[in-house]
């Protein structure tokens, strides 16, 4: 049986109940953190089947479309951490700034997590810097970042961003994938405009998401064609190739690689392909294209076939 | 056997035609009588039944007529000395004159209770006495009204003793509903006080007595008198004996009502005999008929729809009629045989229920608000409505509403984010009715309502769905026009406070109109 002053008590809490996460504010925070589907690399697959090629096939292009696949798997799986809070609401509210959390991560027991993103305006109230942070850690340890974020504008779909991942702490937690870097990587993008631009260093991290260290960039228009740079993992006798791709919508495109062997050699070949991703020009003076079977210098197809590209 | 046969036959040589003279008729109904006193249920729709009656069959013109109710002493003494302004140029004109004066509410202690005013019956009765109206008739229906005529020392008598003369009466009559000692009652089941009841009964034509198709003040007062006393004898506060001072000089009697002018009226034949009794379309009594075979009675009613009911028996007879321009016959065989327990009127005095259906917006005063937060929204809702259930003209209510809407989303520096809502809304009502008149209702009240919100962000699913609940107390404003037996149509406004409180701690307010039909059960 409920005394008078329960019941008193219980009426005054209904009185006084407004809840929900109803706020236009949370949305304003929420815009501001980058998707997944914001952050990807898009590299054109081209005509699907693979038909026989007459020069043979751009294994080149296919390591790129193998590289930005394994980018994208990175970014999300990084970007994945920030998301979870769109799933609760914040924990407290100040007025420039939202923390979730800590709450307990499901996936590795016995850590925590814990996001804070704050925001600055300028003098007309317009947000023109988010900062936020996503730190963890294995109570009663210290709170350890592992994503720290900068992103410029007020919605994460048109701004301009960076983000640090800090590998080297989610490892020390334990909380990282066995494919990660061991060291920070950096993520920079701009959205603002044509081209879209995203920017992975992972120069410090050999064999990060399974890649070579490098700085990989890539720039994508609005009518479909771009520019991917990335690396290849050393061949047999040792020489890895950095690649500047430039490719159109349709797929088809053209290759520069500059190529960095043990014994001193560096110097560049170029390739072209089609739609179907077989090659229809190459200029190889190393003889690192299979297509060239070692012959150097190397010089198959038409250069005519190269697409208007950069 | 009506008590009144010796003074008909005088009523008939003397009677002299309402339409012969200008009359002027002040009607007050007055629910409340201040400290001590609980809130008459039915005084202001006695006062409305007699000011209808007046001047649809007492010739007196609208706007000779004032209808008073909750009004103070003061404005009730501004009334009768307007009245007797227009009554002094009439008599300039060279008309005969007569006013009646008709009070329903709270007397005591040798006062009329206006609300938490008072207007001493003597002053009413030298201002009645001093009005320059040729007759004055005072027609008082109140707890120990029966004072204003003790100066004459005056005994509950059934009839008046009216003398035969071929001149013109003049002079005061004060007629009470109870004696000095006694008090007015009323009853639920006639949804009026007994004696305003019988009053009007007869002015509609059962106290025809002569059958003339007039009602004279004669008529009406010996009619009332009997049966007063007879619908009161088995009540808990015992009989009730209405009383009256006659003081009239010259001779004559006054004709009260005329019935054949009138355009529709219920027409009993003379084979049937039995009381009769009329309801109106929320199934409360018009009028009653106690009417023996021999003679045709004839009931003057305004144009409506009515219930005739009847007992016979162990069963009813009851029948619909549809008053228009022609006279309608209530013949027994033209009235439906039914059982005891399907009385139409059954429930009558209980708490009348209804349900509303309504469709409206809400509207939020902040600017801010509006966008996204709180944006316009439509609504439909239902309300169930219980009135006259806590009290009188009281009523409460339970109202459910649903609605939503879909809005933009605008913050600063953001492409717009198109959003849909879903809101759910309900709460309980507290109003007061007020009759403005037999068929428009304004009420106002307070309610304690809940309102949810959902939100979503079609085209975004990066955003999450978000949602609110808070209590939103409130006023509420209501007008309600019956059209139908059953029917109302309902203008309702709202007035409500909100406490926002995620992003911000934040008083806002918002209006929500809405316009609907209500359908009332059962009456």
């Amino acid at each position: 049986m409920r005394s008078a002053a329960e019941r008193r008590l219980a009426v005054a809490i209904a009185l006084a109940c407004a809840c929900g996460n109803l706020s236009n504010e949370d949305v304003a925070y929420l815009e501001a953190i980058p998707q997944r589907g914001a952050l990807r690399l898009s590299v054109p697959a081209g005509a699907s089947g693979q038909p026989a090629c007459a020069i043979g096939p751009a294994d080149v292009w296919t390591s790129a479309r193998t590289t930005g696949d394994a980018i994208n798997a990175g970014l999300d799986g990084i970007l994945a951490m920030v998301e979870t809070i769109r799933g609760f609401p914040p924990s407290t509210r100040a007025p420039d700034q939202r923390t979730w959390g800590p709450w307990p991560d499901q996936s590795h027991p016995g850590v925590q997590a814990r996001v804070v993103i704050a925001r600055e305006l300028d003098a007309q109230g317009v947000p023109w810097r988010w900062i936020y942070t996503f730190a963890a850690r294995r109570p009663p340890g210290d709170w350890l970042p592992i994503l720290e974020g900068e992103f410029f504008g007020a919605q994460a779909r048109d701004g301009v961003g960076r983000l640090v991942i800090h590998f080297e702490n989610s490892r020390a937690l334990g909380i990282a994938n066995p494919k990660d870097p061991t060291f920070p990587g950096r993520l920079y993008y701009d959205l603002t405009g044509d081209p879209r631009t995203i920017s992975l260093d992972l120069t410090d991290n050999p064999l990060g998401f399974g890649l070579v260290g490098f700085d990989y960039f890539w720039a994508g228009y609005n009518d479909g064609h771009g520019r991917f740079d990335y690396a290849l993992p050393p061949d047999a006798n040792g020489c890895r190739a950095e690649v500047t791709t430039w490719f159109t919508a349709a797929g088809n495109g053209k290759g520069a690689l500059h190529i960095h062997c043990p014994l001193v050699v560096d110097g560049y070949s170029n390739i072209c392909w089609d739609q179907s991703s077989c090659l229809t020009y190459v200029d190889d003076p190393f003889a690192v294209i299979a297509a060239c079977n070692g012959v150097k210098p190397c010089k198959l197809g038409n250069a005519a076939s190269c697409p208007a590209l950069p | 056997m009506k008590p009144c046969s010796a003074l008909c036959v005088a009523a008939l040589l003397a009677a002299l035609p309402a339409s012969a003279e200008r009359r002027f008729a002040l009607v007050i109904g007055d629910p409340k009588g201040g400290a001590g006193t609980r809130p008459l249920r039915y005084a202001e729709r006695d006062a409305r039944r007699i000011h209808g009656i007046l001047t649809r069959l007492g010739g007196v013109r609208e706007d000779d007529a004032r209808l008073l109710t909750s009004a103070s002493a003061e404005e009730v003494r501004a009334a009768m000395a307007d009245l007797d302004l227009k009554t002094q140029a009439a008599k300039a004109q060279g008309e005969e004159t007569l006013l009646i004066v008709y009070y329903s509410g709270h007397a005591k202690d040798g006062d009329l209770r206006l609300g938490d005013s008072r207007l001493p019956l003597a002053d009413l009765r030298e201002a009645l006495r001093n009005s320059s109206a040729d007759v004055r008739i005072g027609l008082l229906d109140s707890c120990q009204s029966g004072a204003i005529t003790r100066s004459k020392g005056v005994r509950p008598v059934p009839a008046f003793d009216v003398q035969a003369s071929s001149t013109r009466p003049h002079g005061l009559v004060l007629i009470a509903s109870s004696s000095a000692d006694e008090e007015s009652q009323e009853s639920d089941e006639l949804s009026g006080s007994f004696f305003t009841h019988y009053l009007a009964s007869g002015l509609l034509g059962d106290a025809d007595a002569s059958g003339d198709g007039k009602v004279t003040l004669a008529e009406a007062y010996a009619y009332a008198y009997s049966r007063t006393v007879g619908g009161t004898a088995e009540t808990r506060a015992g009989a009730q004996h209405p009383v009256y001072l006659y003081d009239l000089g010259g001779a004559g009697d006054v004709v009260l009502t005329e019935l054949s002018p009138a355009r529709g009226a219920l027409v009993f034949p003379a084979g049937d005999e039995g009381v009769y009794v009329v309801l109106d379309g929320s199934r409360r009594a018009v009028a009653e008929v106690a009417k023996s075979r021999g003679g045709e009675r004839r009931l003057a009613l305004a144009p409506g729809r009515y219930l005739v009911k009847k007992r016979d028996g162990d069963v009813l007879l009851v029948g619909e009629m549809h008053v228009e321009e022609a006279a309608i016959e209530v013949a027994d065989a033209r009235l439906t045989r039914r059982p005891l327990s399907d009385d139409p009127q059954k429930g009558a005095s209980g708490p009348r229920w209804s349900m509303l259906g309504s469709l409206g917006g809400q509207l939020f005063f902040d600017q801010a608000a509006r966008n996204g937060l709180f944006p316009p929204a439509a609504l439909a809702g239902a309300e169930l409505t219980a009135r006259d259930d806590l009290g009188h003209e009281l009523a409460w209510g339970i109202d459910f509403a649903v609605g939503g809407g879909s809005a933009n989303l605008k913050l600063p520096g953001v492409t717009p984010i198109g959003l849909r809502f879903v809101e759910l809304g309900g709460g309980a009502s507290l109003w007061r009715d007020v009759g403005l008149t037999d068929s428009l209702t304004a009420s106002f009240g307070a309610r304690v309502a809940f309102l949810s919100i959902w939100r979503t962000f079609p085209g975004h699913p990066e955003l999450p769905r978000q949602n609110f609940f808070t209590l939103t107390p409130g006023i509420e404003t209501m007008f309600s026009w019956r059209f139908g037996e059953r029917l109302s149509a309902v203008v309702r406004g709202r007035l409500n406070y909100l406490f926002y409180n995620v992003d911000q701690n934040q008083s806002l307010g918002f209006v929500e109109l809405a316009a609907g039909v209500d359908y009332a059960f059962g009456r």
